[in-house]
């Protein structure tokens, strides 16, 4: 049809200029507006609807703040301009229309109406009245424009829906009680057919509306460059059709049926023309029987009405030709019932299938009362109707009966409708023109704003949109079918400038920070929390002429500057802020965010799981750690002199307070006290340090690579894993655990690394990240050197507790006992052994063989002996119990049960009550002890050890 | 609650009527037009508002492109109640000696200040970056 006019290539690039063209273009539109026409219309509307709520409504919607009282009717007049705008467009549309419609054999009825000549016909000038003040499309709900998927609206306001849905309701009802009132809106059409049974004062004052647009009617205006300037006649002010969309959709298959179902209906029309001719009159008397008293036909109307009967069956006559009259139809459809009750529903179905085909009905069902009909002819719902969709058969004025349609013949309509369409969600569409006067007090409007256009992105990129109230006032200068033209208005539309376009951000970064979908989230969301205030800028421009003078608006509203920035430019900030977002390395560059994140997925996890969430902090506390860790509080001790007068109160820049508090260690003292040796302790000491820190610091380079490990997808991982391996065998080879001098192997690094604090908690730290048979080789030292290990820990505490005057020094072995204990876990009986010996072994090496005995002895004192030994003699009885003697090699076997029996004997030589609590409960060395002892140790054993062992348990 | 990243939060903001305040303490009113990622303002029917005391004058400054290091601080101004400010509004004379008043007085503490810090042996900090805000 119209397609050249919206390009349907999609190539076709958005235009910048658009909105400046379009606003251009509503200043053009929008000459100079008077007041009056929006008093008067309100005034027909209110006389019109009687008594009905529409005051009602409105003040109970809006009730009146002090502050905006005065830009109400400012508001109101704006939107009955818009509408007249509407009207104007439509007019025009119509126009379009006619020519370009495929089935315009019938020339007569698609006579272009200009909008000079339109006034002058009494007919178009009810449509303009119809059309005009009841049909702001701006005020047509935007939540309705939404893809049912999507629940969100980003422009609409919440409430709108609620208002619209109980706003209809109410006008059904309305519409059920007191049809007589609502006949002079109850279609267009029907008015339209039957001008002279308008009252004398609605026909008053569409007069003087039409002069009005007359006077205002646009000039030829340049539309967009690339639409170029089409002539005057073929304007079209406003964007798509919706109808034409509509139709788009609709399966080809179907389109084909609805022609053939043309062909048959036009047939049918002629047989029935004379029929009709005669049953005119009585139908036009049944409409005017129908009327309200008080709207009784003057002499002067029943006249007119004569004459449009007359025009009506020359329409007729015409329509032969291939185009039917929505109008005639109805008639047909009445006459046919009229007369011999033949009309069955199929036949009238077809009929209405027959007029859709032609693209011109309504899409949307009426929902109101009987004798209103969607049918071709009829003015479509005011709000809702694009401009395109006046059917060409009823511009020139034509009296004929209005229709009375069974409500068989409306449900038929609404399931077609529904096939056609497919959303019943349209269904509930309203669509009185109250409804329209009644939104300006929706809450929207009370707050000074204009009414807005929202549309989805989703809706958007979901497919061809029904209708989108932008569309209508888009640009374009033609109506073009479907979804491509869709695209392309939005695009051109200056009302969203807030969409950006569809931009799949790939980077994981950004997808981390908006998880949801990129191409929805964050622009979706603008919209959605600005949306409305978005929308007013468009607004103001909408709506500038009239602001220019003096209204009660608020400078808000008089904006004439407002979109400077245009839509490519905001788009490009948030792009490039968008992009700032994007790392390679979140967790260097983004470490606070991303620490962020973690913490606060680990609450979500923790309050969903609840209950479970508390067990797993019992068993380990890895899992919230990121939680619970708090500061450490430290209570600020101001410095003290000795010797000074009173104490230095306060801290300032000139005297800042204490945060170092050095002083020079005496190490050596305790030991040899020799001065030489206790400076050459001390650089060795920081020797040590110094390589220490160097393994943290390659250990922190290790977490890194195992939180990008865990980034990347699992083929990318083999790299970084490897790379990880690198640098744990860089760890092991600066702990040195076996350097082998002359034979022999010495611990002498391994040693300092263990004497300081720091380098046992690293050993702690390491020993998970080690493969087993580095890890065993670190144990196997740790154990060597257990005894060294012990004194200086507790020599180091000591030294701690004195010197710090705490109440408690922190240990750290028993940090390092966990990994031991793992790692011991995984040895076989052979390494086993060779561990064990290796706490035998060196302790035979640092001391004389007769104290070997009382080393264990030794260690069973300690806590973190005492826990070692028996996770050695677990693991043992793991061994056993878990694998049949017979796999077992004897050698071994014998070399354990030594050792055990060693044990046995070194542990009954320490009093029970010398034997702490082991940081572990094993509750299988007695029965390990049992198989290898004799009945006497045991029990001996068994008085040691049961305490130790079982004591736990029944806590 | 989302926000867009950086300087694009403001793109809400565009074509409102905005205060920002900037690091001299400069306080402008006017609609904000356009923004960059610097968040470089141009602000469009822009006043100059003097604060003093409970006094305020406005001195009339058309367009003003603000670089955007230089704000401090940006903030709607609620039209609706824009008019209903507990403060009067004077002439722009008025509020101008008004303020040159103020600053003598604070040069004048200022002064005394140091001074009475020197007798005392300190040295006197330039305290600048509290009193544009004070």
């Amino acid at each position: 049809m119209t397609d050249f006019m919206f390009g349907d290539d999609p190539e076709m690039p958005p235009l910048e200029e658009g909105p400046d063209d379009y606003d251009e273009f509503n200043d053009e539109t929008f000459g100079g507006e008077i007041e009056e026409d929006w008093q008067n219309t309100h005034e027909k509307f209110s006389t019109g609807f009687g008594n009905t709520s529409f005051e009602d409504d409105y003040g109970k919607i809006a009730p009146k703040r002090p502050h905006d009282s005065g830009c109400y009717s400012g508001e109101r007049a704006r939107i009955h301009e818009e509408n007249l705008e509407e009207s104007i467009s439509k007019l025009v549309l119509d126009d379009e229309d006619d020519e370009d419609d495929m089935y315009g054999s019938s020339t007569g009825k698609s006579q272009p109406i200009t909008i000079g000549a339109g006034a002058n016909m009494g007919g178009s000038s009810n449509m303009s009245q119809l059309f005009g003040p009841s049909s702001p499309p701006a005020l047509f709900d935007p939540q309705e424009f939404i893809s049912p998927g999507s629940k969100k609206n980003i422009w609409g306001s919440p409430t709108s829906q609620k208002v619209t849905s109980n706003t209809e309701q109410h006008l059904k009802a309305m519409l059920n009680i007191r049809p007589p009132e609502d006949l002079p809106l109850e279609d267009p059409a029907v008015v339209q057919a039957v001008p002279g049974a308008e009252p004398a004062k609605k026909v008053f004052t569409l007069e003087e509306l039409e002069k009005d647009l007359t006077g205002r009617a646009p000039p030829q205006r340049t539309i967009s460059p690339i639409l170029g300037s089409p002539p005057m006649s073929k304007m079209m002010p406003v964007g798509t059709p919706p109808q034409h969309s509509f139709l788009q959709r609709t399966p080809a298959g179907m389109v084909h049926q609805q022609q053939l179902q043309l062909k048959k209906q036009q047939q049918q029309q002629q047989q029935q023309q004379q029929q009709q001719a005669a049953l005119q009159q009585q139908a036009m008397q049944q409409q005017m029987k129908s009327k309200p008293p008080s709207q009784s036909m003057t002499p002067q109307q029943q006249l007119a009405t004569t004459h449009a009967i007359q025009q009506l069956v020359q329409q007729i006559h015409q329509s032969v030709g291939g185009r039917v009259s929505p109008t005639h139809i109805t008639q047909l459809v009445l006459s046919m019932q009229a007369a011999s009750g033949r009309a069955s529903p199929n036949q009238i179905r077809q009929l209405i299938m027959a007029n859709t085909g032609q693209g011109n009905a309504s899409p949307f069902p009426r929902p109101m009362g009987a004798g209103v009909t969607p049918t071709k002819g009829m003015a479509p719902p005011p709000g809702m109707t694009p401009p395109g969709m006046t059917p060409p058969g009823m511009t020139p004025p034509s009296g004929g009966p209005p229709p009375r349609t069974p409500m068989q013949q409306q449900q038929q309509k609404q399931q077609q409708q529904q096939q056609r369409f497919g959303s019943p969600m349209m269904q509930q569409r309203p669509m009185s023109p109250m409804m329209h006067q009644q939104r300006p007090g929706s809450p929207m409007m009370q707050q000074g704003r204009p009414p807005m256009m929202p549309f989805s992105p989703g809706g958007m990129m979901g497919g061809p949109h029904p209708r989108t109230p932008q569309g209508m006032r888009g640009p374009g200068p033609g109506p073009g079918p479907g979804p491509g033209r869709n695209m392309n208005t939005f695009g051109l539309t200056p009302m969203h400038p807030h969409i950006p376009p569809m931009r799949p951000f790939s980077d994981p970064g950004m997808r981390r920070r908006f998880p949801f979908n990129n191409q929805q989230r964050p622009y979706s969301q603008t919209p959605n929390r600005y949306g409305d205030r978005h929308q007013r800028p468009y607004h103001n421009r909408y709506y500038d002429n009239e602001h220019r003078r003096p209204g009660p608006g608020g400078d808000a509203n008089t904006d004439d500057y407002a979109n400077l920035m245009t839509l490519r430019e905001k788009e490009w900030v948030q792009k490039i802020q968008m992009l700032q977002l994007q790392s390679n390395n979140p967790e260097v560059d983004d470490y606070y965010y991303q620490a962020y994140m973690l913490k606060k997925q680990g609450q979500e996890e923790q309050s969903k799981e609840g209950v479970q969430a508390e067990k797993k902090k019992k068993n380990g506390k890895e899992a919230d750690k990121i939680i619970t860790r708090t500061l450490e509080h430290r209570v600020y001790q101001p410095a003290q002199y000795e010797g000074a007068l009173g104490r230095v109160t306060s801290s300032s820049v000139n005297n800042p307070r204490q945060l170092i508090d050095f002083h020079i260690e005496a190490v050596g003292d305790e030991e040899e006290g020799s001065k030489p040796s206790a400076a050459k302790e001390q650089s060795k000491k920081r020797r040590t340090l110094l390589s220490v820190e160097r393994v943290y610091g390659i250990l922190l380079q290790l977490d890194d690579l195992a939180k990008q490990v865990l980034t990347l997808p699992e083929s990318d991982r083999s790299t970084l894993i490897e790379k990880r391996q690198n640098m744990v065998g860089v760890i092991y080879a600066h702990l040195k655990p076996e350097t082998v001098l002359c034979d022999r192997p010495s611990d002498d690094h391994f040693i300092q690394v263990l004497s300081v604090r720091k380098g046992r908690k690293l050993i702690a730290r390491v020993l998970p990240l080690l493969d087993k048979k580095e890890a065993q080789c670190v144990v196997q030292a740790i154990l060597r050197n257990m005894s060294l290990l012990l004194k200086k820990e507790s020599q180091e505490m000591r030294k701690e507790l004195q010197e710090s005057q705490k109440t408690n020094a922190q240990e750290t072995l028993p940090m390092v006992f966990p990994p031991l204990w793992r790692c011991i876990q995984t040895t076989t009986l052979p390494e086993l052994t060779c561990m064990v010996k290796q706490l035998t072994a060196g302790a035979s090496g640092v001391s004389p063989s007769r104290q070997y005995g009382s080393i264990i002895s030794m260690h069973m004192q300690n806590k973190f002996g005492v826990s070692v030994i028996l996770c050695l003699l677990s693991q043992g009885e793991r061994i056993f119990s878990s694998t049949s003697l017979v796999d077992l090699e004897e050698d071994t076997q014998n070399d354990w049960v030594d050792c055990v029996n060693q044990f046995a004997k070194d542990i009954c030589v320490v009093a029970d009550a010398a034997i702490p609590q082991p940081l572990v409960t094993v509750d299988n060395v007695l029965p390990h002890f049992a198989r290898f002892v004799s009945k006497q140790t045991f029990n001996a054993l068994e008085k040691r050890l049961r305490s130790i062992t079982e004591e736990k348990t029944a806590q | 609650m989302e926000f867009l990243p950086g300087t694009a939060s403001l793109i809400a903001e565009i074509d409102k009527k905005i205060l920002v305040v900037l690091r001299d303490g400069r306080t402008l009113i006017g609609y904000l037009r356009s923004i960059d990622q610097f968040a470089n303002l141009a602000l469009h029917r822009t006043i100059e508002r003097i604060h003093v005391g409970k006094q305020y004058g406005d001195i009339p400054r058309g367009v003003f492109v603000v670089r955007g290091e230089n704000v401090m601080l940006i903030g709607e101004i609620d039209l609706e109640n824009e008019g209903s400010l507990p403060l009067e509004q004077v002439s722009i004379d008025e509020i101008l000696e008004a303020q040159r008043a103020e600053q003598l007085k604070k040069q004048e503490e200022e002064k005394t200040r140091n001074k009475k810090l020197l007798e005392r042996g300190l040295q006197p900090h330039a305290d600048t970056t509290h009193e544009e805000f004070a």
